[in-house]
């Protein structure tokens, strides 16, 4: 617990929007001590737990990258105007802090005319919404430059009992399991700990990194929406009712199957969600990609705003199936696959 | 810090012991007659010769309120004192006594209706998130603040509350400057929903002047046009010539505008008929001549506002040297 | 090279009808390049080899131009026809195009009611044609492909207005690179590619087969200093602003690493830069995620009006982009693999 605590307080400080997440990759390199690690040009970390140079890999994968946006312009008083890379709501924007990652990191607020003078209540665009560091534009453009990333501002805070918020849980949570995992696990098949890049803007790390690890599987794991208020309760699974299976025609079924088996066995909480479609993650990418693959989720509620909230004891039930999972593989089930 | 120290501190209308007690142990050595009121008030004398003036600055800040504790951990608010509703979702909240930390949820574009998605926000949707709370931790009237730690980047500051925490400070360095005028400092509660604390401080009080220091809004906003950027931030004091409790007493605001000229200390208008101010109560206790002089800071009532080193500087030396020019005589 | 420029905009070569554009290119850059070579999508590939060791660089512009295919041919001989690329209907309507290799026709509408939004499917094509049976002589059938007619021509200054700036501009611009490079580390593959216009399909082939270690995609964009465009808030890129390089797009975003490199180069030769987020991809977007992750740079022309039939450009952006281009082939083994 503690240690997972930890490594998300690290994971959820570091900026990496897409295609800019070398602080993040930098940050669990740290976090864990892998024999062998690489990183390609499309910003992905691969790190390889090594049994046997011949035995079969297993690629576990997490994306690192979050929502946010690039400076796209700064005006004449200093203002800077954002580019989003993801579809970003621009309503959970006013109000809230941004971490402005140039040569320097500045903080800057996003605000809005006080109460006073405005009272309309319109959604702004995306597009006009100031982010205000306070310095003056010649001040400003020493440390900053156009096509800089920007994430939000919104340090790591336990909310009551185990649960935790954040920006970035989505999916820095994902990457934190891996961490832990890779600190409790042995196998005598190889593992990669596949850390993947650009999954928010529609999956592009993933699809270039696979052809580098020639997996004889994969589970990705990333974050889906948790309860909230408002929302059809069948939509969203319980915070705090353990790691989520996927089933549908994107995973395979020999692994979610496997991985339902082990947590009833071993008394993991967890519970099952249909994607009758294409999963919206990585998994899809890795399917594509010819490799057979599961998912495991996590539930985050809030997903994309400056406050996402988690619980913790998902995370270490999660690292506790994926464990159980590893250590139950043996050479029949890694041939199952091709069976039908 | 005290500016950080205060800026940090939490206090709603109602719920300013907080504050109060840091004030306090700020200026207790500094002051010849120290009282509170039944209100909560903070009344801090200096004695001297010569007309006696009242300096105001309120203690409570925006925020917001418990009103139900629904199922796991999501509880039911309202705001006290105005905030824009579209501030809200996401904004990260102290809660009650026991500082619990909770956000206020808004459900991912994913799951929402083409109607929700194009509708603004509504307070009356929102609920708070604090994960799991016990039936004692959280009761109906906590208070609820912004939970946002103050920085300095350069020549600014952020933080929350820098209405009116600003003039809290701007009052606590003239108690300390001990210029050996009679001035009495008082130190308001219940601003923000109108200005009650002075109402009840006015009666309390005898005083030739009365001079509110405020932190206000600064307009230099990009949607607004250039004529209506006023004041800015970062062009020193913005002065009251009227809001909308006050035609400030025109001989008392020349005569401040005569002590920044004398001192080297820029200064600018407020935009007339905006907001309202502890003056505007004073002034209505036996016509008291009643002016205002604040720091301009952007984004006042949301979770962050901005502030100027300088402008914060210069407001507390116009107010001293105003203090000084009014007893010297207009 | 504004021989070259002309030849190249004239030519006709709508998304998968490139032929005449590739016989073009092989014709031009005959005894040029080590070796030519043309794939099944219709690609055109030409190869130098370097003269010392080094990484396998590929630059690719797509060489395909928005046009149309005729769709239906009614009796009276008026031929409909489909969008190949995005066009607007309204800057269609009134236009001269030429149907196959050189039949003129013009481009008008049916009867609509007024305030009806104007679309594609009420535009027609007249030839002339008395009837059906005239174009089946002429050997315009279904499928036919429509381009506009060619209209190269200089304008003001060093500006040039004619219909498929985008993307022979850039097709240009990699043609007298690869000509003018002599010193140059590695192997450079030039790729003229195809079926860009209808997503980028031409260059993801060639990236897959070529595996490059490095590559450059040349394209065009928007400029946004004409009066209805200005926006000042916008990433104003402008003609005669030199060459500009993406940082975002729908589809590709540009590495920091990669970012650090080209401007270095740029300052370096004393190249003005122009940055370019905007929507859409380019050939970037399909090379980048090939084979493990490639380096990649989407460096563009600023373009006004683009997809029209009077597209204009500067032609002293292509200059600067031939000298940047030049500068990155021979410094292609100072980049971090």
């Amino acid at each position: 617990m503690t240690s997972l605590f930890e490594y998300l307080k690290i994971l959820t400080e570091q900026s990496g929007v897409p295609g800019h997440e070398h602080n993040v990759s930098d940050a669990i390199l740290k976090i864990c001590d892998f024999t062998s690690h690489m990183t390609d040009p499309m910003g992905n970390l691969i790190c390889i737990k090594e049994a046997d140079k011949n035995a079969p890999t297993i690629l576990l994968d997490a994306h690192m990258d979050e929502i946010g946006g690039l400076v796209r312009h700064i005006d004449d008083d200093g203002y800077i105007f954002l580019e989003p890379i993801c579809k970003i709501d621009p309503r959970i924007m006013t109000g809230k802090q941004a971490l402005i990652n140039g040569k320097k990191e500045l903080i800057g607020t996003i605000g809005v005319p006080p109460p006073h003078i405005c009272k309309e209540n319109k959604i702004p665009k995306f597009q006009d919404l100031p982010i205000d560091t306070g310095l003056a534009k010649e001040e400003l453009e020493r440390f900053v430059r156009i096509g800089d990333p920007v994430t939000f501002h919104s340090p790591l805070r336990s909310l009551g009992g185990t649960k935790i918020c954040s920006k970035a849980l989505d999916n820095r949570a994902g990457c934190a399991v891996l961490c832990h995992l890779s600190k409790i696990i042995d196998s005598q098949y190889n593992i990669a700990f596949l850390f993947s890049s650009q999954e928010e803007v529609g999956a592009r790390g993933v699809q270039s990194a696979i052809a580098l690890c020639s997996p004889v599987f994969a589970i990705s794991i990333d974050a889906t929406h948790g309860d909230m208020k408002g929302v059809d309760k069948n939509k969203t699974r319980v915070l705090g009712s353990g790691p989520i299976i996927g089933v549908g025609p994107n995973i395979h079924n020999t692994i979610s199957d496997r991985l339902r088996k082990i947590a009833e066995r071993k008394n993991i909480s967890h519970t099952i969600k249909a994607y009758p479609a294409a999963t919206p993650t990585n998994l899809r990418t890795i399917q594509e990609s010819g490799v057979p693959g599961a998912l495991l989720s996590l539930p985050v509620r809030y997903m994309h705003t400056p406050s996402e909230v988690a619980d913790i004891r998902d995370m270490e039930a999660s690292a506790m199936l994926l464990k159980s999972f590893i250590s139950s593989l043996d050479a029949p089930f890694l041939e199952e696959f091709s069976c039908y | 810090m005290l500016l950080k120290e205060l800026s940090n501190a939490r206090g709603i209308a109602g719920y300013e012991n907080d504050v109060r007690s840091i004030i306090k142990d700020n200026i207790l050595d500094y002051c010849d007659k120290m009282r509170t009121d039944a209100m909560g008030n903070l009344y801090a004398t200096q004695s001297g010769s010569g007309p006696s003036i009242c300096l105001l600055a309120h203690m409570d800040e925006v925020g917001m309120m418990a009103t139900a504790i629904e199922e796991n951990g999501i509880i039911d608010f309202d705001t006290v004192g105005g905030i824009r509703d579209d501030l809200l979702p996401g904004a990260v909240v102290s809660i009650g006594e026991k500082r619990l930390s909770g956000v206020v949820g808004f459900p991912p574009l994913h799951l929402q209706s083409k109607e929700k998605k194009d509708s603004p926000v509504k307070k009356s949707e929102l609920r708070i998130d604090c994960g799991d709370i016990g039936p004692e931790d959280v009761q109906i009237g906590d208070m609820i603040t912004f939970e946002t730690s103050f920085r300095s980047q350069g020549d600014i500051y952020m933080g929350k509350a820098f209405d009116d925490r600003i003039g809290c400070v701007c009052l606590i360095e003239m108690l300390k400057a001990q210029l050996g005028i009679p001035i009495t400092c008082i130190f308001t509660v219940q601003e923000e929903i109108g200005t009650r604390g002075a109402m009840v401080a006015r009666t309390k009080v005898n005083c030739d002047y009365a001079i509110a220091c405020e932190g206000t809004f600064a307009l230099d906003f990009p949607g607004l046009a250039k004529e209506e950027r006023m004041p800015v931030m970062g062009n020193g004091p913005a002065i009251t010539i009227s809001d909308n409790t006050l035609i400030a007493d025109k001989l008392l605001r020349e005569s401040i505008e005569a002590a920044a000229y004398e001192n080297d200390i820029p200064y600018q208008y407020k935009k007339p008929f905006a907001g309202g101010t502890d003056a505007g109560a004073f002034h209505l206790e036996n016509g008291t001549p009643s002016g205002v002089i604040a720091t301009a800071c952007r984004y006042i009532h949301s979770p962050c506002a901005v502030a100027s080193k300088k402008d914060i500087n210069y407001t507390s030396k116009l107010i001293m040297a105003a203090s000084l020019r009014l007893v010297e005589g207009i | 090279m504004e021989q070259l420029l002309r030849k190249l905009c004239n030519a006709k070569g709508v998304s998968g009808n490139e032929s005449n554009v590739a016989s073009l290119i092989k014709k031009e850059m005959k005894g040029v390049a080590d070796s030519i070579e043309s794939d099944s999508i219709g690609n055109v590939m030409m190869t130098k080899k370097g003269t010392r060791p080094g990484p396998t660089m590929l630059i690719s512009a797509h060489m395909d131009e928005v046009g149309g295919m005729v769709r239906y041919i009614d009796e009276k001989g008026f031929i409909f026809f489909d969008s190949i690329g995005h066009q607007s209907p309204s800057e269609l309507l009134g236009s001269r195009v030429h149907i196959g290799p050189s039949v003129t026709g013009i481009i008008q509408i049916r009867d609509i009611p007024k305030n009806e939004k104007l679309e594609l499917k009420d535009l027609y094509i007249d030839v002339g044609a008395k009837n059906k049976e005239d174009l089946e002589d002429l050997n315009i059938k279904i499928g036919s492909p429509i381009t506009r007619m060619p209209s190269f021509e200089k304008l003001l200054g060093s500006r040039y207005v004619s219909k498929s700036f985008d993307n022979r501009a850039g097709l240009c611009a990699m043609l007298e690179a690869f000509q003018k490079v002599i010193s140059f580390p590695g192997t450079l593959i030039a790729v003229a590619s195809s079926q860009e216009e209808v997503g980028t399909r031409g260059a993801k082939v060639a990236a897959q087969m070529q595996k490059p270690d490095i590559a450059i995609a040349v394209d065009v964009t928007f400029a946004y200093d004409t009066p209805q465009k200005k926006e000042a808030r916008d990433i104003n890129t402008v003609l005669g602003g030199g060459p500009a390089m993406t940082l975002k797009d729908d589809k590709y975003i540009l590495s920091p690493k990669m970012r650090e490199f080209i401007e270095g180069i740029a300052k370096s030769h004393k190249i003005t830069l122009q940055y370019d987020i905007s929507k859409g991809g380019t050939d970037a977007s399909p090379i980048h995620t090939a084979n493990g992750g490639i380096p990649t740079v989407a460096l563009l022309i600023p373009l006004r009006y683009m997809h029209t039939g009077n597209e204009i450009i500067d032609i002293n952006d292509i200059k600067s982009l031939i000298d940047l281009l030049v500068a990155i082939i021979e410094e292609a083994d100072t980049y971090e693999y």
